[in-house]
């Protein structure tokens, strides 16, 4: 795959943008370059998210990769600040695990290369 | 819906098309027809049904359909809200540009592009289907730019699989030039590879440039026949919800919530049934704006609205289109163009384009974007010479750009401050 340390810096943008603009929450990121695929894992934390906001932020990351889009569109990941684009990173991860505890979320992505 | 519906849906139009044009004439007249539109200038805005008449115009809409349909199958990809509208973007061109000659190289030439990247087809498949919006090039070359016809054709095929095979890494790129704010990317990405050639192609001596020809009538068959089709879309999308009308109501809600913006697949976003209720309205939508504004049901015409219902599963809705299509009839009004002509109608429905920039941003803010559209679209065709079929698309890549980045400033200090 081309551009793919480019495509998890831009991933982890994404993410990180969404939790600051919509939560200002306090974040913590880990890549993990392992063979074949990439493991990222999210933790934010103090954040005020309302059921209706987290299931609509599951529903929205939670769906199939699809590389016949992702090669396509994955340039606009990380572009605009009030962003939007989770269902694109679910587009482009093979395994999204995604837990609420409380006021913390922890988000785990692997992205086989 | 399953997967296995889902094609059977997607071939239905085409299918619908290419049996009524098989019907609606004898085979001789819509053989001698079709031909007529496999060597037509297919430059903007030659419409099909003044050049073919109305049953090869259908066979043709019909056959580049199920290749498209083909092409998704054959590459096991999953019928979701870009992929539909790649299909009937595909078929509302057929009825002005696209014919069963002029798209294969560009599909074959983003074919090339996949096997040297060594990836699959189905990646670039995308803007294989939607990069056909150069398809004129082909048509061009082969046969009115002056040469012997197997030089012509030569040429042609190999121009045309030149522009598929570099679409897809421009296409990606040029996204960052709108932000995702234009839906018809591809229209923008055509637009500058187009002029790019164009202009190359001039300093040869080639002269290329757009040339209008529009039947003169308006056909009421297409009327009341895609009516039809769009009501039929509404109560399939009913049927689909199997009467759980608060999880359909959840679901349109989802959908009409949506800005728009590049990447909204309404089959994800919402459901099947949502998607498909959002086509049909849309459907209606874009036929009540020409009937409105009196405008002829000509090919060109014809192409804008399955492009807007295509468009509905991916990006398109009622509330953030409808401020557009005021923005450019307002345009009209006040600007030197005729509000009832197929320029301005055309205008209307492709402008569309730029429903993100509503969705996003608010009505007011569709709203001129819509009329500073009519403007930038009635200049910007003469750069590619009609050789880029998505000129409104072009068009609304400059829009876009520029009032995106404006609004996003006012919206910004006025959540600051």
């Amino acid at each position: 795959m081309k551009h793919e340390q480019k495509k998890i810096s831009k991933i982890v943008d994404e993410v990180l943008t969404y939790f600051l603009y919509h939560f200002n929450a306090e974040s913590r990121i880990e890549v993990f370059p392992e063979q074949g695929r990439y493991r990222m894992r999210f933790q934010f934390s103090k954040l005020d998210i309302s059921d209706q906001q987290y299931e609509e932020l599951k529903a929205g990351l939670v769906v199939k990769r699809q590389p016949e889009l992702e090669d396509y569109y994955w340039q606009l990941t990380g572009e605009i600040e009030e962003s939007n684009e989770m269902m694109l990173i679910g587009m482009m991860c093979d395994s999204i695990e995604l837990t609420r505890n409380g006021d913390s979320i922890q988000l785990e992505l692997v992205r086989r290369t | 819906m399953n997967e296995k519906q889902a094609f059977l849906f997607l071939s239905a139009l085409p299918a619908l098309m290419l049996l009524g044009g098989l019907i609606i004439e004898p085979l001789s007249v819509s053989g001698e027809g079709l031909l007529r539109i496999i060597s037509a200038r297919s430059l903007l805005l030659n419409d099909y049904l003044a050049v073919g008449g109305v049953g090869a115009t259908l066979i043709n809409a019909g056959l580049c359909g199920l290749i498209s349909v083909a092409l998704v199958a054959i590459c096991r990809v999953q019928v979701s809200g870009p992929f539909i509208a790649a299909v009937y973007t595909v078929i509302g061109f057929a009825f002005f540009g696209k014919n069963i000659y002029n798209i294969w190289p560009i599909l074959a030439g983003a074919l090339c592009y996949t096997r040297v990247q060594g990836i699959p087809f189905r990646n670039s498949l995308l803007v294989a289907l939607f990069g056909t919006t150069l398809a004129p090039l082909v048509s061009f070359f082969s046969f009115h730019a002056g040469l012997a016809p197997p030089v012509g054709i030569v040429l042609g095929v190999l121009f045309g699989a030149m522009v598929g095979f570099v679409l897809p890494p421009l296409a990606s790129h040029m996204l960052r030039f709108h932000d995702g704010y234009n839906i018809y990317n591809i229209g923008f990405t055509g637009g500058v590879v187009g002029s790019f050639f164009v202009a190359v192609f001039r300093s040869f001596r080639f002269e290329v440039a757009a040339e209008i020809t529009l039947v003169e009538y308006s056909h009421r068959l297409f009327e009341i026949c895609f009516s039809v089709f769009f009501v039929v879309l509404i109560v399939l999308g009913l049927y689909l919800s199997r009467a759980n009308y608060r999880a359909l109501g959840d679901s349109m809600w989802r959908v009409l919530s949506s800005s728009g913006r590049l990447v909204s697949d309404f089959v994800q976003i919402g459901d099947h049934a949502s998607t498909l209720i959002n086509m049909g309205v849309m459907g209606l939508v874009s036929t009540l704006f020409v009937l409105l504004l009196q405008g002829s049901f000509n090919g060109p015409v014809i192409g804008g609205i399955m492009t807007v219902v295509g468009f509905a599963a991916f990006g398109k809705h009622p509330l953030n289109c409808i401020p557009v299509l005021a923005g450019v009839v307002l345009a009209s009004f006040v600007k030197v163009w005729e509000t009832t002509t197929t320029v301005v109608i055309i205008a209307g429905l492709f402008g569309t384009t730029l429903a993100p920039i509503s969705g996003q941003f608010g009505p007011l803010a569709g709203l001129a974007a819509g009329f500073f559209h009519l403007s930038i679209v009635m200049n910007v065709g003469i750069l590619h010479g009609g050789i880029n079929l998505y000129n409104n698309g072009f068009a609304g890549g400059f829009v876009a750009s520029f009032l995106a980045p404006i609004f996003d400033a006012f919206a910004r200090s006025r959540t600051t401050s």
